[in-house]
């Protein structure tokens, strides 16, 4: 695993273990998360679902209706902040997209 | 029984959801979701159409085998549009902003999990079953006045006005609570009357005196 690959496993941990978060979806890619998931593929690394836009993250989730959605996503974004913080790569914005209520 | 899953609906692009169409959605099911398909299990626009596919077929289920003994064709055309609706509904759609807390922050729903999150709450009110959602007005702005438009079919013999203002109530609740959403209006038109349950189902269907409805 590269140190990327570790964080954002760390943060799809970190941000699935947020109460009311029911599942994590593959963020749509942009061209540079597209290159950068080719070389993944091509080394067999995992294929992250949160993407890295420069020091931009985006998340897509799904809640299961315990806790009201834009609590869930604000929750989303502090436990992606910390866990990438955590790992070192200093980011300047989560964007959380809620895609499905449960 | 209808034969509501041979319905074709070729007009929609495979695009609309993830690269499926609600057909295959259906065919899905169909199979118990076996094999598990990823791009299916993954997609949340996939799994909203497919929720409200099987709350369509659950909820409709005894007045769609009455209505499939009086006139097929009509029921198989109401059945083809309100998948074609599942379909364009579930789409992800526009981004709608929740307000944010932290400069760092930038959370959005997108507009298919809000009419998902309508068309479950009105499927969830007793004889009622959504046909369509609209969400009028700007909602990529934060703050802009929002107006719904839910057309529902109702059971016959159910008293219409309440059951569109339960509907009502519960679409404006549920927004309320899981949107950030400034929802000036919730209008509830009634496209349609579900034909009453068989005898088997009418069984477990009671108005609010607990007589049989």
């Amino acid at each position: 695993m590269s140190t990327h690959d570790e964080t954002f496993a760390a943060v799809e941990e970190a941000v699935l273990a947020v109460p009311g978060v029911a599942d994590l979806y593959r963020a749509r890619p942009t061209l540079g998360s597209t290159v950068t998931a080719a070389k993944n593929l091509a080394t067999r690394s995992t294929i992250a679902r949160v993407v890295l836009d420069d020091d931009v993250l985006r998340i897509v989730i799904g809640t299961d209706g315990s806790v009201p959605a834009p609590e869930t996503a604000r929750a989303a974004h502090l436990a992606a902040l910390a866990a990438a913080t955590a790992h070192g790569l200093p980011l300047s914005r989560v964007d959380v997209r809620v895609a499905r209520v449960g | 029984m209808t034969d509501r899953d041979t319905v074709r609906l070729d007009s929609l692009e495979p695009d609309d959801l993830d690269g499926h169409t609600i057909d295959e959605l259906a065919d899905y099911l169909d199979a118990g979701m076996q094999p598990a398909d990823p791009s299916i299990d993954d997609s949340a626009a996939c799994q909203n159409a497919l929720a409200a596919i099987v709350r369509l077929r659950h909820s409709s289920l005894g007045s769609l085998e009455a209505a499939a003994e009086q006139e097929a064709p009509a029921d198989e055309s109401w059945i083809s549009g309100v998948l074609a609706n599942i379909s364009l509904e579930a789409r992800a759609g526009r981004d709608v902003p929740l307000r944010p807390a932290a400069p760092t922050e930038r959370p959005v729903m997108t507009e298919g999990a809000i009419r998902s999150l309508v068309r479950t709450a009105g499927d969830a009110v007793p004889d009622a079953l959504i046909a369509r959602c609209t969400l009028e007005g700007d909602v990529t702005e934060l703050g802009a006045p929002v107006h719904i438009v839910v057309e529902i079919a109702v059971r016959a013999g159910s008293p219409i006005q309440r059951v569109a203002a339960d509907v009502r109530a519960t679409v404006g609740e549920v927004l309320a609570t899981e949107t950030d959403l400034l929802v000036e209006s919730v209008d509830v038109v009634v496209r349609d009357l579900l034909p009453p349950p068989t005898d088997d189902a009418e069984d477990t269907v009671t108005t609010d005196e607990g007589e049989p409805a």
